[in-house]
């Protein structure tokens, strides 16, 4: 009995360690903000944690389900060149978002299907339909900024700050639930350990990426839409440097590559863990091509662990 | 473990930075002495100075792009200038990203810059440089004219292109006997370019009316590469082409670079921009196809004494104008000599 007892209670203690480091890092989190209150430093914390937070989310999805999306990036600055041409034809906000959400929701169908039906590798597919987005939309703007002169960005705005940390906490609701309290969350993570076996147990793949990957793409579509509101611009360049930053937060926060594996408090933990580093970085004095360094490393570095589990 | 050994060293950096938050949040750097009024005499400016340059004065700069000499050439100028001040110096890329920008912008005032030099490209910025005006930081704006800055150092763009268009023009005369088929690379990804570019074009048809302009073409704000894939354009739809103008020198290297593997470079071509870079006036100096740059006045030490005088209290609504020279063969030897 006294073994049992002992062993119950090294089994807390490893689960209380494991999930310790995870608490320590949240508390910190928040004595951070606490300390600087409702300050310039909290909010552009908050601002950016917020950016990073909703793309890793979108591509944790499909992670989860064993794909790999490079494409991700371009496709929300596509996006916001979207978005911003749609509003200077006069389309209001509304109609403007719904059709930015058709649209990724049509890619999100393209890459499920062209992944699911077709068995296309989804790191050769993603990179395919980065280089088509970039240059198609880079041709259509000659790589320049496009500005929405008739609105004023809506950066330092507090209730469109209101409004985007309810977006916010909206999105990762939905993701929770999606994942633990759905069919389809389970089967992706199904998917991403063994498509094989799930396939032969008669489940439909595709219509399950399909789901998935156009879930992702309203991740997508939240980004844009921040971005175009805190800039007043849209470009093909918008958000292309979050590419590696992303996949390093994902790793970071322990999603696992391409085996179903990762919590979406891994993702928050790694996306707040990127926003700082960058800080530090650019603080410290050093160049930031050392951070492009980093998030190359600590890719390597996941990758690494991951396939020789 | 491993997994938990780096959520144990993101703990570590998070630990770092909250410490380094914590102080922030509790202190402001020691702000410069600012003098009641403009210095009255010279003793009086020394000491203003002296009192600058004790205080911890951290400068941040703000670059579309750190790959292109123009820029490099001024982060490495503002580098020795602030570490000649003893003063702290931090220089980002926001690789024509305005999101990133925006970023970068945040965390520069999170880290407690008391300037930024931001060079950004059009408006997209304004709200973050504004938000960081009203946490104390200083707004210095150079090459483009938004409406959020302390100070503003520019230049007469639609002057720029006029020079330039001057001396593209004064070279097809003589060399060409006006007989000029002419590209023109300008952008309208920001207003004060787009007034360069059109400035070339004025002066070209004013200056050299037989000269024949083929295409303007818009080839992006300090797009890396953009010069190359252009001229590779161009001269393919303009077998006859002998002239590029461009708005700057970045697009012009790579266009020069392009025109000699194309086998087309001889005493009959010739291209023109603006900037003054190095590679600039060694094709100028080696007779290579690039005939003519627009030099600025120094940038860096204006930006410094800016920077100073911003940082002491003055104020500056207008805008700041640089002074330009043209070079071209004929005084290349003041601004350049082969080592």
């Amino acid at each position: 009995m006294v073994k049992e007892t002992r062993s119950k209670l090294l089994k807390v203690i490893r689960q209380l360690m494991h999930n310790k480091i995870n608490v320590i890092i949240f508390i910190i989190f928040f004595l951070y903000c606490i300390i600087n209150g409702y300050s310039f430093y909290t909010l552009s914390f908050f601002r950016q944690f917020m950016l990073i937070t909703i793309i890793a989310a979108g591509v944790f999805i499909q992670m989860l389900c064993g794909d790999f999306d490079l494409s991700f990036a371009a496709q929300i600055a596509a996006s916001t060149v979207l978005i911003v041409l749609l509003k200077r034809q006069g389309f209001p906000i509304g109609v403007v978002l719904i059709l930015i959400l058709a649209a990724n929701g049509v890619i999100g169908v393209l890459k499920g299907f062209l992944i699911g039906a077709l068995r296309m590798p989804s790191i050769i597919m993603t990179l395919a339909l980065q280089i088509i987005f970039s240059k198609f939309f880079e041709g259509l703007t000659n790589g320049n900024s496009i500005m929405l002169y008739e609105q004023k960005a809506l950066y330092g705005n507090m209730y469109f700050g209101l409004f985007s940390a309810a977006l916010f906490i909206l999105l990762l609701l939905v993701c929770r639930f999606f994942l633990h309290q759905t069919y389809y969350g389970k089967y992706g993570r199904m998917i991403g350990e063994n498509i094989e076996l799930v396939e032969k147990s008669g489940l439909n793949t595709t219509a399950i990426l399909i789901v998935i990957h156009m879930l992702a793409s309203v991740y997508f579509t939240a980004a844009a839409f921040l971005m175009v509101s805190w800039t007043g611009s849209g470009s093909i360049n918008m958000g292309t440097s979050y590419l590696f930053k992303v996949l390093a937060a994902l790793f970071l926060g322990g999603v696992g590559y391409r085996n179903g594996k990762g919590e979406l408090s891994g993702v928050i933990i790694g996306s707040a863990s990127m926003v700082m580093l960058v800080f530090l970085i650019l603080n410290s004095g050093q160049s930031l091509f050392y951070e492009t360094i980093i998030e190359g490393l600590i890719i390597l570095w996941s990758v690494t662990i991951c396939l020789k589990k | 473990m491993r997994k938990k050994l780096v959520s144990l060293l993101m703990g570590t950096f998070m630990v770092g930075t909250l410490l380094m938050g914590c102080a922030n949040g509790q202190e402001a750097s020691p702000a410069p002495a600012a003098p009641e009024a403009a210095a009255e005499t010279a003793g009086e400016a020394e000491d203003a100075k002296e009192d600058l340059a004790a205080s911890d004065i951290k400068i941040g700069f703000l670059a579309p792009t750190l790959q292109n000499e123009f820029f490099i050439t001024i982060d490495n100028g503002l580098k020795e200038e602030c570490t000649a001040r003893g003063w702290e110096y931090i220089a980002v890329s926001f690789e024509n990203d305005s999101a990133t920008a925006v970023s970068s912008i945040e965390n520069m005032v999170t880290g407690q810059c008391d300037l930024i030099i931001a060079m950004v490209s059009d408006s997209s910025c304004d709200a973050a440089l504004a938000a960081a005006q009203a946490e104390g930081v200083k707004i210095m704006e150079c090459g483009v004219q938004t409406e959020v800055y302390d100070v503003c150092l520019n230049t007469d763009q639609y002057g720029i292109g006029k020079e330039i268009g001057a001396m593209a023009s004064d070279w097809i005369n003589t060399q060409l006997e006006g007989a000029g088929k002419v590209v023109v690379y300008t952008t309208y990804q920001n207003e004060d370019m787009q007034k360069r570019g059109q400035g070339i074009q004025d002066m070209i048809a004013e200056l050299a009316p037989d000269a024949e302009i083929l295409e303007v073409v818009d080839i992006g704000k300090d797009v890396v590469g953009a010069g190359t894939a252009t001229t590779e354009n161009m001269l393919q739809k303009y077998p006859d082409l002998n002239t590029i103008v461009s708005y700057g020198d970045a697009a012009a290297v790579e266009s020069m670079e392009a025109v000699k593997a194309a086998g087309l470079s001889s005493d009959d071509f010739g291209i023109f921009a603006c900037d003054g870079t190095l590679q600039a006036f060694e094709g100028i100096a080696n007779n290579d196809v690039m005939r003519g740059t627009v030099v600025f006045a120094a940038i860096v030490p204006a930006m410094i004494e800016y920077c100073e005088r911003v940082l002491q209290g003055e104020k500056f609504p207008d805008m700041i104008s640089f002074g330009t020279t043209q070079v071209t063969s004929a005084n290349i030897s003041e601004f350049y000599t082969a080592d």
